[in-house]
């Protein structure tokens, strides 16, 4: 159980009245009764007292503590880069106040050295499997970085806390928002910068409640 | 010796009282007041006074049910949709037998009731819906639509004739 | 993947992650569309089917986005076979929710048809009776510009093209796609 404290403790620190309600309105269904919102607490409080047992309804992760409080609870994101397919960097965004700030063409050379290692390490994949996927997970002391290639080719990049869990979902869900107000925005010219306010604000809605 | 009724004519006539199609089977009729296509132009035509006099008096709905009896045989139905569309059938109850008149005891045209035509009318009026749902239909044309599909279906639906009464 | 779990793929994402909106809606705004190109372009239907191209093209790219978010395909397809398949199963599925049919591989697997049994976006209409459009206007030739922009963005460079529609009077509606090449952009020739 230590290993898992901590974020127990964060949880406990984040389900205070006013907070709780913006995490449940993610992932739950958006018409909470105050009922249920009090099942959801009382659920809660047996998860805690019981150890951890998923109570989740649409947990479908394997594990038997519930990836719903885990995954949602403790989500400190630090940015998102987005990568167009040669590499360009089309979207940068910070949402922690207290990162190191960077010049745009910083940022325009980070993008760029990471697309390289990126087609670099899928060149080099040891395993002679087609298709390597390159680079995913690159961790340090200070922060994870997970990186997400689509299909098309467009990279996602989310930086977050060391030992943040499940940033695949994170990413994936940056994907839909990209996927719905950048991509189906008519006048978007594709492999340019986006200046989309709505996936601004979709990104912020989703990831800004959990910090 | 009363036969089934059937449905020879059906007419679409458009907002301006300009015919949209006409749909007539088995006209000439002989022995009855439609015997050339100018009676049927004609007789059309007078069935646009009575939606024109009964119209003050209509509330929301589109049945206008008997417009008036043509002779002992034929008898002529409308329909008007609220945006002024009309419809008209014209029913030949086949032979007028007696038998037909009391057992179901209907208005002046004799056997049939207006609820009966109901279907008809409605079944008329999604064609007309599809018709023009045609991208290609031109709503300002004021020529008679030239459709095959709308044909065939017109043409089904006047074969069919009138659901449940026989 | 196998073909059934594909379509049971396609069956989940239009029931679960798709927004609906009323068919006829679509329908109309699409033959909007067409038959303002027609009288645009003074009948040059040629023309027409190549705006229609465009713009299908246009929405490919775009589309093909939301298509692997929804999907969540993550695994390249191994082969043409298997692009077929989710084209059909998964892609006309979750959009349109129809599966055409494929048929008709040519025998080097490059070359397929896809059979429309059903076209929502062709109900209702009636080509013009000019004594051209049914010769010459392909009137869901949008679809094949989806098709041509969508593959396009993952690396495969098609040809698609209608060669049979009911609304010509056909027996079906086909649509014929052919494989031109695998385009391998990950790294581009004037590197370094």
């Amino acid at each position: 159980m230590p290993a898992d404290w901590d974020i127990w403790a964060v949880s406990d620190w984040v389900t205070k009245p006013g907070e709780w309600r913006n995490e449940v309105m993610e992932e739950g269904p958006e018409e909470l009764s105050t009922g249920s919102r009090k099942r959801e607490r009382k659920k809660r409080r047996q998860a805690r007292e019981t150890g951890f047992k998923c109570s989740a309804l649409l947990c479908s992760e394997p594990r038997p503590r519930c990836c719903r409080w885990y995954h949602i609870v403790a989500m400190v994101v630090y940015a998102v880069l987005i990568l167009n397919k040669a590499g360009g960097l089309i979207f940068q965004r910070d949402f922690n106040p207290g990162l190191q700030k960077l010049t745009s063409n910083d940022y325009l050379i980070l993008a760029g050295t990471f697309h390289g290692v990126h087609a670099i390490t899928s060149q080099i994949s040891p395993t002679n499997e087609t298709g390597a996927s390159g680079l995913e997970v690159l961790e340090s002391e200070n922060f994870v970085m997970r990186c997400f290639q689509t299909l098309t080719g467009t990279k996602f990049l989310v930086f977050a806390e060391p030992r943040q869990p499940n940033l695949d979902v994170v990413v994936r869900r940056v994907y839909e928002l990209y996927s719905d107000y950048v991509m189906k925005n008519p006048f978007y010219q594709i492999e340019m910068p986006i200046r989309s306010e709505g996936f601004e604000r979709h990104l912020s809605a989703y990831i800004k409640p959990h910090q | 010796m009363a036969s089934a009724p059937s449905i020879p004519v059906i007419a679409v006539i458009g907002k301006q009282n300009n015919p949209i199609y006409i749909h007539n089977s088995r006209l000439p009729l002989p022995s009855t007041s439609l015997t050339t296509s100018l009676d049927l132009h004609l007789l059309l035509h007078s069935t646009l006074d009575v939606f024109d006099a009964r119209l003050p008096q209509k509330t929301a709905d589109q049945d206008f049910g008997l417009l008036f009896a043509i002779d002992e045989r034929l008898a002529a139905y409308g329909w008007m949709t609220n945006t002024g569309i009309k419809f008209v059938v014209i029913v030949d109850q086949g032979f007028s037998g007696s038998s037909g008149l009391s057992s179901r005891g209907g208005g002046l045209g004799g056997a049939i009731r207006d609820a009966d035509l109901k279907p008809v009318f409605k079944s008329i009026h999604t064609e007309y819906i599809k018709l023009i749902s045609n991208p290609f239909f031109d709503h300002e044309s004021t020529e008679m639509v030239k459709s095959n599909k709308f044909s065939k279906a017109i043409a089904k639906i006047a074969e069919a004739g009138i659901p449940g009464v026989y | 993947m196998s073909s059934t779990s594909r379509a049971r793929l396609g069956e989940e994402v239009w029931k679960t992650r798709t927004d609906k909106i009323n068919a006829e809606l679509v329908t109309l705004t699409y033959g909007s569309v067409v038959a303002q190109l027609c009288k645009d372009l003074d009948g040059d239907y040629a023309e027409v089917n190549k705006q229609l191209d465009k713009m299908g093209y246009n929405i490919g790219l775009r589309l093909i986005e939301d298509f692997l978010a929804k999907s969540n395909m993550q695994q390249k397809c191994a082969n043409f076979r298997d692009t077929a398949d989710v084209i059909s199963k998964v892609g006309f599925k979750m959009f349109l929710n129809i599966t055409p049919t494929i048929a008709n591989w040519s025998s080097d697997s490059k070359q397929f048809s896809l059979m429309f049994d059903e076209n929502p976006l062709a109900d209702f209409v009636e080509l013009p009776d000019d004594g051209k459009a049914q010769a010459e206007l392909w009137y869901s030739n949008m679809l094949c510009g989806v098709i041509r922009g969508a593959l396009e963005m993952v690396q495969m460079q098609v040809d698609a093209h209608f060669v049979n529609d009911v609304l010509r009077g056909h027996d079906t509606t086909e649509m014929r796609i052919s494989l031109v090449r695998y385009i391998d952009d990950e790294m581009p020739a004037d590197d370094e």
